[in-house]
């Protein structure tokens, strides 16, 4: 008997609204006490606070009398709004039966919107399309609302608006989704499948996760079975979720909770799993199983070789609730120990870094990211490789391969020309142009993902004036003339200054990287040479000239202490750099491969 | 038992302030107040009587203009100074002159209380660079003061030289250069501007109200300096320094070769044992307050010490003199640096030899660089 649960998620752009329409409704629905509402209640994380954006999703039950005067349950499931986490929101959508599609009344459809809207089309959801932020002076909500008619074909009626600032509306989009979204499809008389769309991380109790019973109930004590994992575990707690976990005996069938089983790391639960019982002879696995792969891979060093363990210890607590982080132990010659990390995208690359600094008070050293590359040998061999260290011209390759992306961006008419012809630049491979009305446009593409995953994004966003939004899935591999850049200091290769880049692009970017080199390179006691080489061929050098004077010219009994303190002051400054043979290079030199073009 | 040899008494008083200066002076010309100054230095070396040897090597009266005192300051000064130590036979007795200011009587005063060195604060012999540097003497007052000097019989002179002044051209510096050289003096103490912070130039230099000569350019005219000083048959023996044979300053060289010295008045600083001290900038409360002895000490580890030693001797063109530093420490300057300096003498930016470490002579333009690098930590 589940007709009374309504299971959806809201899907939106970034900032269109997501989590403040979600407070109104906790707020509304006496789920969170006034007094306890935070700006953006469901993102907990100190990083999703400040960002604005959702990095974990998470799940919530509210209980709402509508005006048939009968009690429903509503459990709202927060999708992660960024594109880096397509698969996590494919889970969450899937434990859904209704979306309600959130859309700016000032900015209108943008690629993410999009995006997430194909997936919940995907997934058969009820759509409740939502126009929010109608509060707002420069809100268009009938032009916007022309918008959503022509993507998903509903009528006028059907769309509602709000403002999730002030609470207008919502009150009709909780009576909408009582009435729209359709009650869980599954049976409790069915054998056990729960699907996990979520985990998180306990300190005290280990792997939480989050699950829908589709099929069958759940109980406390259950010897159950993750099927597409192969492990048997005990439910040691079951329950709901409010603001807080609420412990159950049972989880039935429509019903959406946590489970904890006592496993320690979250790596363990996969997002996507199917949760059965261990004693069926046959256990069916819901569809849609991914074991995601991490895009994005960068070198992580600390600043300090000291800094090693601690490093270690900190990855390690991040993979603890972040289960689509993956890491492997890397070794410089020029950074010393350090981590070769895989990450789902740039966005996710970004909060990696900054969680290690913040969260753990970390110094380190990111090295230029890569995709992952197929390498095809003469003796038939493929080999994938991430770090540009592993490319070797004597390996006898016969391809290279590299992952390609389908894209979407959308902008404004006015910018399509500057934006084609950045996409030429990035190898993009144009599909077609729609019209989402007579001012905005869906541009199609696909591109290769190295020539997205650093600054694409932001060069898009400079020259659409913060117009454009982009949003893409990775397709295919294709072949590609890839080679691999080394930048040489004094003749010395520095590997973590190394790149996989196309043939045609390896000139100007050497060119560029030798610039750039010589800006940040301080003058030295001996000339720098900054070489940029494709195998022994150099294709491009500049020099820093040595420092010609670093001479204090007057000490006398004065001050003795005080001066030998300004040369030991100059001695930490150098500790600071990394030294690269003789030279010593700023940590700045590793980042100034990501900011090329500044 | 090691004892102080060496004395440096600080006089706080000028007529004017020059912007680029950052020793500590004022501009009173109340006498009752540089009486009672000279009074209360007196008191101070009383008290430091235990710790001064019965010899004294080197006394060096600076400041400040130490000629801004009147005569009978001076002679009270003098009188009262010789009262108390004893100058041990082949003394260094130096006192700082401005040639602006200093008349031939002071400089009498000073021959007849066995003054045997002046150093004249000339810095150029260009009206312009005078005018720049905000110095009011002239190029005349220096030939004016060096000759009267001379005829007195003083016969072991420095003059001091700033180049790099904002607006200097190689060729001006050639004429001063030209006219240094044609007094023949016995020492020459050669500076590149420094805008210290918290002076006037500092501040005007941030602006960009004055435009400092940039670093190639420096370094030209300081390796021009070493170059046409050495054909004018002066050694060059420390950084900023230059004498003919057995001229060098004593005095200085004992800071060099980490020997003890005393400092009296207001912002002198002491070394002694593993102790340095210093009295604050502060004339009025030098005068009024009771001393303490020993004000702001503090005491330096054995690697300060050793960073201190390698940072001094190296400033000197001879360096380090391995029996020394083995004699001072009870191990081998090897021993202790060897790590840090490999790879100097490897490429001979250090070099070292039976007796000495020192800078390799090409770059002594870089010492920071080196020192900073070889410091233990």
């Amino acid at each position: 008997m589940n007709d009374n649960i309504r299971n959806f998620c809201i899907v939106a752009h970034i900032d269109h609204g997501k989590s403040t329409l979600a407070d109104r409704m906790l707020q509304i629905t006496g789920t969170v006490a006034e007094r306890d509402i935070k700006k953006q209640t469901l993102d907990d994380m100190e990083l999703e606070q400040e960002r604005g954006i959702t990095i974990k999703s998470h799940a919530i039950r509210m209980e709402h009398t509508a005006l048939d005067k009968k009690k429903y349950i509503l459990n709202l499931i927060d999708t992660p709004g960024h594109v880096d986490f397509t698969y996590e929101v494919s889970r969450s959508i899937a434990a859904c039966e209704g979306a309600i599609l959130v859309v700016d009344a000032s900015q209108g459809i943008e690629a993410q919107t999009l995006s997430n809207l194909y997936l919940a089309m995907e997934q058969d959801l009820e759509i409740i399309p939502v126009i929010n932020k109608i509060d707002l002076p420069a809100a268009q909500p009938e032009v916007v609302a022309q918008q959503v008619i022509d993507l998903i074909g509903c009528d006028d009626d059907d769309i509602i608006f709000t403002s999730a600032k002030t609470g207008e509306g919502i009150e009709s989009l909780l009576e909408k989704i009582v009435q729209v979204i359709p009650p869980p499809k599954g049976s409790e008389d069915k054998p056990l499948q729960a699907l996990i769309f979520d985990s998180m991380y306990d300190s005290f109790r280990g792997a939480v996760a989050y699950i829908k019973v589709v099929n069958g109930f759940i109980q406390k004590g259950d010897k159950i079975k993750l099927i597409n994992t192969d492990q048997s575990l005990f439910v040691e707690e079951i329950g709901i979720l409010k603001m807080e976990r609420v412990k159950k005996e049972t989880l039935k069938a429509g019903e959406v909770g946590y489970l904890i089983t006592g496993t320690k790391t979250a790596k363990d639960i996969k997002v996507g799993d199917t949760v059965t019982l261990d004693s069926y002879k046959t256990k069916v696995s819901l569809p849609g199983y991914q074991d995601i792969k991490p895009m994005v891979f960068s070198g992580v060093f600390p600043v300090s070789t000291e800094d090693y363990e601690d490093l270690k210890d900190s990855l390690e607590k991040l993979q603890l609730n972040d289960s689509s982080l993956v890491y492997l132990p890397e070794n410089s010659t020029a950074l010393g120990f350090g981590f070769r990390v895989g990450y789902l995208g740039l966005l996710h690359m970004e909060i990696v870094h900054e969680r290690l600094e913040r969260e753990y008070d970390l110094s380190v050293i990111n090295t230029f990211p890569s995709v992952t590359y197929k390498l095809h040998k003469q003796n038939g061999d493929i080999e994938e490789i991430n770090n540009p260290k592993d490319l070797n011209s004597n390996d006898m390759i016969i391809k290279i391969e590299e992952p390609y992306i389908k894209a979407q961006i959308i902008t404004l008419t006015e910018h399509i020309g500057p934006i084609m012809k950045l996409s030429l630049e990035r190898r993009g491979i144009y599909h077609l142009t729609d019209y989402l009305d007579e001012n905005r446009v869906v541009l199609k593409y696909d591109f290769p993902l190295s020539e997205v995953i650093f600054d694409f994004f932001d060069k898009l966003k400079s020259i659409s004036r913060g117009y454009a939004s982009f949003d893409y899935e990775v397709t295919d591999y294709q072949p590609a003339d890839m080679i691999k850049l080394d930048i040489m200091l004094n003749g010395e290769k520095v590997d973590a200054l190394a790149a996989i880049i196309h043939k045609d692009k390896a000139y100007h970017y050497g060119e560029r990287i030798c610039k750039k080199l010589k800006e940040i390179i301080p003058r030295q006691m001996y000339d720098v040479a900054i070489q940029a080489g494709i195998g022994s061929r150099i294709i491009a050098r500049t020099t820093v000239k040595a420092l010609r004077k670093n001479v204090t010219a007057k000490c006398y009994g004065g001050d003795i202490t005080r001066k030998r303190k300004l040369l030991e002051k100059q001695k930490k400054g150098k500790k600071r750099m990394k030294q690269i043979g003789s030279v010593e290079l700023p940590q700045e030199a590793f980042l100034a491969l990501l900011k090329i073009d500044e | 038992m090691e004892i102080i040899e060496n004395v440096y008494i600080h006089i706080p008083f000028c007529d004017s302030k020059c912007p680029y200066c950052d020793f500590y002076s004022i501009t009173t010309q109340d006498n009752s107040i540089k009486n009672k100054y000279v009074s209360k230095l007196l008191e101070e070396i009383e008290q430091y009587c235990d710790i001064i040897s019965p010899n004294i090597r080197s006394v060096y009266i600076g400041g400040g203009t130490p000629n801004s005192l009147d005569a009978l300051s001076l002679e009270n000064l003098l009188t009262g100074l010789l009262n108390q130590i004893h100058l041990a036979e082949g003394y260094e007795f130096t006192v700082e002159v401005n040639p602006g200011s200093v008349t031939e009587e002071k400089l009498k005063l000073f021959k007849e209380f066995g003054i045997n060195r002046l150093s004249v604060g000339s810095q150029t012999f260009l009206k312009k660079e005078l005018k720049t540097l905000g110095r009011t003497h002239s190029p005349q007052d220096i030939f004016r003061t060096f000759n009267t000097a001379r005829k007195l019989g003083f016969n072991n002179i420095n003059l001091d030289l700033i180049f790099s002044i904002p607006g200097q051209t190689i060729n001006s510096l050639i004429y001063t250069l030209n006219k240094l050289a044609e007094l023949d003096p016995e020492h020459i103490s050669a500076y590149m501007l420094t805008y210290y912070e918290g002076t006037e130039f500092y501040r005007r230099s941030v602006k960009k109200d004055l435009i400092k000569i940039v670093d190639d350019i420096e370094v030209e005219y300081y390796d021009f300096v070493k170059e046409f000083l050495g054909s004018k048959g002066f050694e060059h023996y420390e950084l900023s320094n230059f004498s003919k044979k057995n001229k060098m300053s004593n005095h200085n060289l004992n800071t060099w070769n980490f020997g003890a010295y005393i400092g009296l008045g207001t912002s002198a600083h002491s070394f002694y044992l593993d102790s340095r001290w210093f009295n604050d900038n502060n004339v009025k409360n030098y005068i009024d307050l009771k001393f303490n002895k020993y004000p702001n000490r503090s005491t330096l580890s054995l690697t300060d010490k050793k960073n201190e030693y390698i940072m001094l001797g190296l400033r000197k063109t001879s360096g380090i003199s391995l029996e020394n530093y083995n004699n001072f420490f009870g191990n081998t300057i090897d021993f202790d640096f060897r790590k840090k300096i490999g790879k100097y003498l490897e490429n001979n930016y250090l070099i070292l030899d039976e007796s000495r470490l020192y800078l390799n002579p090409e770059k002594i333009n870089i010492y920071n660089s080196i020192v900073s690098d070889i410091l233990l930590d």
